[in-house]
């Protein structure tokens, strides 16, 4: 109680404010461009917070987390054009919504939603972090171990179309995170001789690449759509709709927190549940994709409530479930700090207060969501077209200026086009970055297990924690082959 | 917009993934002990899974839908990358942006002149302002901007 008292101390100055402020703002700019999503955003974001104060950056990251989840629901009302993937099933019933006049009402509901999202969210954050924190200082290199291994294999089979190709893109990620010197003998692995990665391959250099240049280039693409009418017309939200609407944003928060502690699941995930139990649970549904704000509101609220839950396990274990929870890793690492148990004891006022900027950006958003609507509706007439040259102008910048060195310009590029070429193949890209976070703690840990064990093999299933993991990740991996069996019979 | 994607790019990509594999396990026979372990069996598990995911593709051979950028698109956007990359180490990152953000544009499909040149110098400006004044990230020198930062 007290550490997370200290965190909202430290949350609570004119500094972080503003950046929470402005990385909200942003969050919701990005996300009503449809294309653009929180990850390309904390990408292009990532090399620029070297400089920053961990407060500031994560601050910012928080805002552009939470905002462009609502951001994404504009289009989707709007243009029957999901901003970003979450949005989703808020086209059901956003749309039709628009369609009768009540443009401004489903905005409203969106926001609303999305706040009340947001703030379940941060307050499972705050209530489910801290015991599984006490869990994992049980934890030895074993089971680190198959943590690792747990993650990057759920995330793998879960995100891929073919589970070969998810289980290859990890593997891709764990040959990048093995270049550069073995910490553990010095030797020099996949360097080739080519010295700007005898030290690895920088984090943030990685991420950008792989989430910031594949959208940027696909935007070239985008200039056939046709952007029609996009005005806000009727009344907006009153106290009372949102009354109305409290049951279906405690259902929808739960199912969003419950599907963002889960590996590999996403907002997208977390909105169409929520939206299919909301219509479920209802006495009369017959109103359901024809315009019922209940279908915004539990879209909306689930795919927020997924934020700040699916960062449990990465704050709490050091392992990221997800592409956005890998990229707030990344913040964290440039940082010097390192996601797990420790850093609870070591740096618990930015952890704590990290969960406070969850919570205060979901207030924010409501604010700024309120106020500038009519600005966030005019960001759909941005031509796209010349959005991705100056996507890929930051990125350079930002790139080049974390280090001083064109080289790792030349290798975010290089990134990026092999990020092209693979997800235009049906690689999925999450799982690489996880694979090169998860892969070297993968193998340290294996290698420690050994030495501690002195070779014997019986130690990685000696504990009940242990076989637990081994478990899930046997289930993980017979899911595909499940799934298989019943299409082939059926 | 969704666009499509060949079997015969999808098995070419299945090819380098797979040549990646041997790259990695050709590799790792120059280490010893626990460091070559792991990059070895990684190289191996990725050969394999490639190769299966080629089998698969020639049995069924199929092409898919993706919403990344249409290969001809693509492949143009980064050439122009990589020449801005280029000119940006001669002239630097804002200076190139000037030719770069039109010439992008019109590969976007953008046609309005005086708009992509309205918006191509206000970016550059604000570029230089936030980045070269407000935050003096050093730079490249800039032919026209001179030394930022």
């Amino acid at each position: 109680m007290t550490e997370l008292l200290g965190g909202l101390l430290a949350v609570i100055t004119l500094e972080s404010m503003s950046a929470m402020l402005m990385g909200t703002a942003a969050g919701i700019l990005v996300g009503a461009i449809p294309g653009l999503t929180a990850t390309l955003a904390m990408a292009l974001l990532l090399p620029f917070t070297y400089a920053m104060d961990p407060f500031i950056s994560l601050g910012m990251m928080a805002g552009i987390y939470n905002g462009s989840m609502f951001g994404g629901a504009i289009p989707a009302i709007l243009m029957k054009i999901p901003g970003t993937p979450s949005a989703v099933a808020t086209v059901f019933d956003g749309n039709p919504l628009a369609a009768s006049g009540r443009a401004k009402f489903a905005i409203h509901v969106a926001l609303c939603s999305s706040s009340a999202g947001s703030v379940i969210s941060a307050i499972a954050l705050m209530l489910l972090a801290p015991p599984l924190v006490e869990l994992a200082l049980k934890f030895g290199p074993v089971e680190y171990f198959w943590i690792a291994i747990f993650g990057m294999t759920s995330v793998s089979l879960l995100l891929a179309s073919a589970p070969a190709k998810g289980l290859a893109s990890a593997l891709i990620g764990i040959a990048v995170g093995i270049v550069g010197m073995d910490m553990i003998s010095g030797a020099e692995r996949l360097v080739f001789d080519v010295r700007s990665v005898a030290g690895g391959i920088n984090i943030a250099v990685l991420l950008t690449g792989l989430f910031a240049i594949p959208p940027a280039l696909a935007m070239l693409d985008a200039h056939s759509r046709k952007l029609g009418d996009v005005a806000i017309s009727g009344q907006g939200i009153t106290i009372k709709d949102a009354l109305y609407l409290v049951k279906t944003w405690l259902r929808s928060g739960l199912i969003g927190v419950f599907v963002g502690v889960m590996p590999g699941a996403g907002g997208n995930l977390a909105g169409i549940l929520s939206y299919a139990e909301e219509k479920r649970a209802a006495k009369d549904s017959s109103l359901f994709g024809k315009g019922d704000p209940r279908g915004v509101a539990a879209s909306e609220c689930g795919n927020n409530a997924d934020n700040a839950s699916s960062l449990i396990p990465t704050l709490a274990l050091g392992v990221p479930g997800n592409s956005v929870a890998a990229l707030m890793m990344g913040a964290m690492l440039i940082q010097g700090l390192n996601p797990g148990p420790a850093l609870f004891t070591q740096s618990g006022d930015v952890v704590y207060g990290f969960m406070w900027q969850m919570l205060i950006t979901a207030f924010l958003m409501l604010a700024i969501g309120f106020v500038g609507t009519g600005l966030f509706v005019r960001m759909l007439k941005v031509p796209t077209g010349l959005l991705a040259p100056m996507i890929l102008v930051v990125c350079s910048i930002g790139t080049y200026t974390a280090s001083n060195n064109i080289a790792d310009v030349w290798i975010m590029l290089v990134v990026g086009v092999c990020a092209f070429l693979l997800s235009r193949s049906g690689y999925p890209i999450a799982p690489i970055v996880l694979g090169a976070i998860l892969g070297p703690m993968a193998e340290t840990s294996f290698r420690q297990s050994v030495l501690i064990s002195r070779g014997d093999p019986l130690a990685f299933f000696a504990s009940p924690i242990s076989i637990v993991l081994v478990t899930l990740i046997a289930a993980v991996l017979l899911f595909p082959l499940w799934r298989w069996f019943r299409q082939s019979r059926a | 917009m969704d666009v499509k994607v060949t079997a015969g790019e999808k098995l070419t990509i299945n090819l380098m993934v797979a040549a990646a594999g041997v790259v990695i396990v050709w590799d790792s026979q120059s280490l010893q002990g626990g460091s070559a372990y792991f990059p070895l069996t990684v190289g191996l598990a990725l050969i394999i899974l490639s190769v299966m995911s080629a089998i698969h593709l020639l049995r069924h051979f199929i092409g898919s839908k993706t919403s990344e950028a249409s290969l001809p698109h693509g492949i143009a956007g980064l050439l122009l990358a990589l020449l801005y990359l280029w000119s940006a180490q001669s002239i630097g990152f804002i200076t190139s942006a000037l030719w770069f953000l039109p010439l992008m544009a019109v590969l976007g499909g953008e046609r309005r002149w005086r708009f992509i040149v309205g918006i191509t110098l206000c970016f550059a400006l604000l570029v230089w302002l936030v980045f070269g004044l407000v935050f003096a990230q050093t730079m490249p020198p800039e032919l026209i901007f001179g030394e930022v930062g």
